[in-house]
């Protein structure tokens, strides 16, 4: 496995007049990466170019060597992709055993007792196994969600690229997930879009925040907190020099932006960084750790 | 080629697998479950005027088995229709579009399971056949040929179900078509062209085999269309050109065979 698995140079997208992707240079590598920004910013166009089901309309994609704008280079990536989408379907009237063994038939596994050991393993890695031969409208939301990562993992892929894994789980469904994923045995390049700060803190080695179709920042969750280092404050009351405030549990407010002189700054959380890069204060964009 | 996973790549044998898997569903599918029923009703019917009466004929009640198929087909190209709109229904044509297998490895699929249909339909009828000819009557070689004819004209109607959801992806549109299908009757006055017809009954032999010939180039037709929307290969150019031979040839020596304005034909 190479080094750098996904690389978009000056890549393109446009809906009409809305530019989903604008220039985007990138290059994702082992571990798993998290890719969060708001509703709209183009994480899923991103990666629906990535899981070769969208075209850019410019700049170039390079997936695992192969370039996905030509067939043969499409349909080999596609055999070594797993991707689960934002709103996965099912077939509801399938069990989850008969579903994930027809995506594996799609997946070119062709023999039969091959691919029934496969649905198997992939139904055990989602612990989904007692619930393989109930129908899948008879599945909880949760469940079905764990079918969707069961079939993405068919024939251990070499890229898995996870388009809002979590939305709509409850927390011990997040945490069952996050589970999952970071034990997934053979190590495969992940690909994580999500608006969920923890999910990024809790999974990944690696941040880009992803903005109105522009890469906003790139590097450790860790640095990403450290950008908003200075810039979070906690006081008694709301501040009106705050770009965004809230109030907490304990009735003191925590403030976000530019603090007012002599305030007591407090320790910036990934939460800040990320409200104060898509909130698009000026002098944290393009930031590059 | 092979992948790191070790497992071949073929789209003769990943098709195949999909032909295996979507026959084996389709046969439990509602829309077949109907056809069993509608099937077994006309055979029942001819079953009951063999106990009741005492000179039964195919001609005259055996009929009620072939309306009974003729349902059948029609079923068939329900469920086919259905299983193929199968992505468009439920919202995975996206996840499927970032697989190996493309639309056209998945068309054939449901194209190629319509030989489960098929396969049931003909035994059911090789069947009831057998079993009438050992206690009520012995079919002559026409309504043995009408018996074949009918089991291929449940995989006619099956690959009509796919190309009809490859080209007018509605699911309306196969419940009209069959609709149409069945109060089409066939015109008093008997003519030549009515060798058109699915379930014409021929008066020989010979007839009856270019009637088979003409079903099955319809066949071929239907699944040439039904692939053709994933591009034109060899396959499906092929599937066309043989199709559209089989049917022009056979339509061809029929209608210059058949006797015309006698009752010939019917």
């Amino acid at each position: 496995m190479q080094d750098t698995t996904i690389e978009f140079s000056s890549v393109d997208k446009r809906y009409g007049q809305v530019r989903a992707l604008d220039s985007v240079d990138l290059e994702v590598g082992r571990g798993i990466t998290g890719l969060l920004g708001p509703n709209g910013a183009g994480k899923t166009t991103l990666i629906r170019i990535a899981a070769t089901v969208l075209a850019p309309e410019g700049g170039r994609v390079s997936m695992l060597g192969l370039d996905p704008a030509e067939g043969g280079g499409r349909i080999e990536i596609r055999r070594r992709l797993g991707y689960m989408p934002q709103e996965p379907g099912f077939y509801r009237n399938f069990t989850a055993f008969e579903f994930v063994d027809y995506v594996a038939i799609l997946k070119e596994m062709a023999d039969r007792r091959q691919r029934s050991e496969e649905v198997r393993r992939v139904l055990g890695v989602v612990e989904l196994t007692e619930m393989a031969h109930k129908k899948i409208k008879a599945l909880s939301g949760g469940m079905r969600r764990r079918l969707a990562l069961a079939q993405a993992l068919i024939g251990r892929p070499e890229l898995l690229l996870l388009d809002e894994p979590t939305a709509g789980l409850d927390p011990e469904q997040r945490l069952r997930f996050r589970e999952t994923v970071s034990q997934l045995a053979n190590d495969p390049v992940v690909l994580l879009s999500t608006h969920q700060t923890e999910d990024v803190v809790a999974l990944c080695e690696r941040v880009i925040v992803l903005s109105a179709g522009a890469v906003r920042f790139d590097g450790a969750p860790k640095a990403l907190a450290e950008t908003a280092s200075g810039r979070v404050w906690i006081g008694a009351d709301q501040d009106s020099r705050a770009a965004l405030s809230w109030r907490m549990g304990d009735g003191r407010f925590r403030h976000i932006g530019d603090p007012p002189p002599g305030a007591a700054p407090a320790e910036p959380t990934i939460d800040d960084a990320y409200l104060l890069i898509v909130g698009g204060t000026p002098d944290v964009q393009q930031v590059t750790a | 080629m092979s992948s790191a996973q070790g497992y071949a790549y073929s789209s003769r044998r990943v098709m195949m697998a999909l032909a295996n898997f979507n026959g084996r569903k389709l046969l439990v599918s509602w829309g077949l479950i109907a056809a069993y029923g509608m099937a077994l009703l006309g055979t029942g019917i001819f079953v009951a005027a063999g106990v009741t009466k005492d000179d039964v004929s195919f001609v005259d009640d055996g009929w009620t088995v072939a309306v009974g198929f003729y349902i059948f087909a029609m079923f068939t190209m329900v469920a086919t229709n259905y299983a193929a709109l199968r992505d468009r229904r439920e919202g995975t044509s996206e996840q499927h579009e970032s697989l190996p297998a493309d639309s056209r490895i998945r068309a054939g699929g449901v194209v190629l399971a319509t030989a489960w249909p098929f396969v049931v339909a003909t035994v059911l009828l090789g069947v009831i056949i057998a079993s009438t000819a050992v206690w009520l009557v012995v079919p002559s070689g026409v309504q043995l040929m009408a018996v074949i004819q009918t089991g291929i004209f449940v995989a006619t109607l099956g690959t009509l179900g796919v190309a009809l959801a490859t080209w007018v992806p509605n699911p309306f549109v196969a419940p009209v078509v069959a609709f149409a299908l069945f109060i089409v009757q066939t015109p008093e006055v008997p003519a030549s062209w009515h060798v058109i017809f699915p379930l014409a009954h021929l008066g020989s032999v010979p007839l009856a085999g270019w009637h088979t010939i003409y079903l099955l180039g319809l066949t071929a037709i239907f699944a040439g269309i039904a692939l053709a929307r994933s591009g034109a290969r060899r396959s499906v150019v092929a599937a066309l050109l043989v199709g559209s031979a089989a049917v022009g040839v056979s339509v061809a020596v029929m209608i210059t065979q058949v006797c015309v304005g006698s009752s010939c034909l019917f």
